[in-house]
């Protein structure tokens, strides 16, 4: 492959902006265990850089992001190690599928039926498990209940760890009982589809430790890092055997995704569990949005409803692309009035 | 050893920044790095008291010489409790002095430190201050962090340099049984006073100094690389579109990056007073 050809020129402007995105990524991925990288690729797709050299990068400032990450939210006790690393073999293996269906899709429907079941898979997710961790988060709010302690399993996770299934068992420190790595095979493995299709498995991952697991949220977004690390390793190593790592692409987002990563970390620190739902529920939900938008675009490529004008096609993209922007930046905007409320609070209580 | 101190203010530099290290523990008291001396500052009351024991604790663990250092807070035109009658008020501050010196020696008996040096400051006692720890050399001076804000102590301990560290002590909860002044002494009641290190001084880093050094210099390790890597752009790129072996050439630098890059971020927020809450 030649490299002046899939690689773009990089100048100030395009340095800067990618910087500012990749914080903000960062910021939401150090809060909520992942995010941030679904409007990257877009943001640097919007640069010129070709689609698989977007995911690469992307993939490529991933992991160590959520390698720094991990660490970070290990001291402060968030991590469980064991979880992590048996979710993100699984994962691994749910990546792997997952960009296989993806190419199948490509080369049955074309790019836009690829986009259609991106996108439709963006909204069932999204629409079922966003608002489920959105209603919860609600919940939570209302009723008070305000500490970890009271965060309690659901009935879906008391069931699961009730299971007993001789030989799978493994204890794990987070959920502090025994679950059968039977349950959790297909939950990473979902993570790695997901990640695969919308780059973003935290939004199965996440809440699956939460609700079928039984992991605290403050845990479960923190494992999900040490999730997000392996795939990310996997997949690095998988594209740049292809040759499509930008190496430059993928540091300058990393640049910028580190001193995101630190402060939603620290973050953490100071918001009461509920927060993690929802600044997670708040995204997904809308994220679900700008995809809606775009959908009637692939449907009239793929001729299921009537040829929309090509303004329209444009307008309705950029709605799509400005939403995503917003609830990236409204999970930041959370993030960092969580964390300067907190640290206020807390230097009142010391004086 | 009795010695009492008036003013003598030579070669005293101009204060500057308040330096404050606290410990976070008495075990972690500094045993690693050499600790001969420890410098407590009290007054003779059972805060004073308090303050001495937790010194106390710390010389007799890590067998240290200690001085216990009475600052008598007055100019000397200020009216205080000594012999009066028909002396000048210096004179009267002198007298004052040897009497607050006779019952430091008392205090520091009756608390179990009568091992310890004892001295008394007046007059200009910043200054005086600062030129004893500038003669004495104290690997650690005890303070109360209320005393440790009072104008002639922080300008003295602002003078404090090298290794010396400084732990203020914070007053904790006050329980029922509490005394004020030293009237549950006089009556011979075991005091209760109790002391904790200063929430407030712990916040200031202990080595604010050395943490600005170090992420000033992982700052420009992590703008080197930045630099080795757009200059060698061409070659980096040309090697990893190869693919295949060469996949290792871009998740090295990853690595490479999320270690220098990634502590170089941590110190930034850190030194930045973004810290996590220490609560949880």
């Amino acid at each position: 492959m030649d490299a002046t050809l899939s690689f773009i020129q990089l100048d100030a402007l395009s340095i800067t902006y990618l910087l500012i995105v990749g914080f903000v990524g960062g910021m939401v991925s150090g809060f909520i265990g992942s995010g941030g990288a679904f409007v990257l690729t877009p943001a640097m797709m919007s640069l010129g850089v070709p689609g698989i050299v977007a995911v690469a990068s992307n993939m490529c400032h991933k992991f160590p992001k959520a390698l720094v990450g991990a660490i970070k939210r290990a001291r402060f006790g968030h991590v469980d190690v064991k979880l992590g690393l048996i979710m993100g073999a699984s994962a691994e293996a749910g990546v792997l599928v997952g960009a296989h269906i993806q190419e199948a899709t490509k080369r049955g429907f074309g790019d836009a039926g690829s986009n259609l079941y991106v996108s439709a898979v963006f909204v069932i997710v999204l629409a079922t498990v966003g608002g489920y961790v959105l209603r919860d988060a609600l919940r939570m709010r209302r009723s008070g209940s305000h500490h970890e302690e009271e965060e309690k399993a659901g009935r879906l996770a008391r069931f699961v760890q009730s299971v007993n299934i001789p030989g799978t068992m493994v204890y794990f420190e987070s959920i502090k009982a025994q679950v059968s790595f039977l349950v959790t095979i297909p939950l990473g493995f979902a993570t790695g589809m997901l990640a695969a299709t919308i780059a973003v498995g935290g939004f199965i991952g996440v809440p699956s430790m939460i609700y079928v697991l039984g992991a605290p949220s403050m845990m479960a977004s923190a494992t999900e890092l040490v999730i997000a690390f392996v795939m990310g390793l996997g997949g690095t190593i998988k594209f740049a055997w292809g040759g499509y790592v930008d190496i430059r692409l993928a540091i300058i987002i990393l640049g910028g995704s580190l001193f995101g990563i630190h402060l939603g970390a620290i973050g953490t620190t100071y918001i009461k569990p509920y927060m993690i739902k929802l600044v997670m529920g708040v995204i997904m939900i809308t994220v679900l949005v700008s995809r809606a938008f775009v959908i009637p675009v692939y449907l009239a490529e793929l001729d299921f409803i009537g040829p929309l004008s090509s303004m329209t096609v444009r307008l309705l993209k950029n709605v799509s692309f400005g939403i995503m922007v917003l609830a990236l930046v409204l999970g930041a905007a959370i993030v960092l009035r969580a964390l300067a409320v907190g640290m206020r609070e807390s230097r009142g209580e010391q004086a | 050893m009795l010695a009492v101190r008036g003013i003598d203010t030579d070669g005293v530099n101009e204060p500057h920044a308040l330096r404050v290290e606290p410990l976070s523990s008495r075990e972690s008291a500094p045993v690693g790095r050499q600790c001969r001396r420890v410098l407590v500052l009290l007054d003779l009351t059972a805060r004073g008291a308090a303050v001495l024991q937790y010194a106390t604790g710390i010389a007799v663990k890590v067998r240290s010489a200690m001085m216990a250092v009475h600052v008598i807070d007055g100019q000397p035109w200020f009216e205080s409790d000594g012999p009066g009658g028909q002396f000048l008020p210096e004179e009267r501050l002198f007298f004052t002095a040897h009497a607050t010196a006779r019952k430091l020696d008392l205090f520091l008996a009756r608390n179990n430190a009568p091992w310890a040096e004892s001295t008394v400051l007046y007059g200009k006692t910043n200054e005086a201050l600062a030129v004893l720890i500038k003669r004495w050399k104290p690997d650690l001076i005890v303070v109360d962090a209320k005393a440790a804000r009072h104008w002639a102590v922080a300008g003295a301990l602002a003078s404090v340099q090298g290794s010396t560290q400084v732990l203020a002590l914070e007053r904790a909860q006050r329980g029922r049984n509490a005394v004020i002044g030293n009237r549950g002494l006089r009556r011979g009641k075991q005091p209760d006073v109790a002391v904790s290190e200063s929430a407030e001084l712990a916040v200031r880093d202990p080595a604010k100094s050395r943490q600005v050094i170090r992420t000033l210099l992982l700052g420009a390790a992590t703008g080197v690389l930045y630099w080795l890597m757009f200059v060698n752009e061409k070659a980096i790129l040309d090697l990893s579109a190869k693919g295949h072996w060469y996949f290792i050439l871009p998740l090295a630098i990853a690595f490479v990056f999320s270690s220098v890059h990634g502590a170089f971020t941590a110190e930034f927020w850190d030194m930045l007073g973004v810290k996590p809450n220490r609560k949880r």
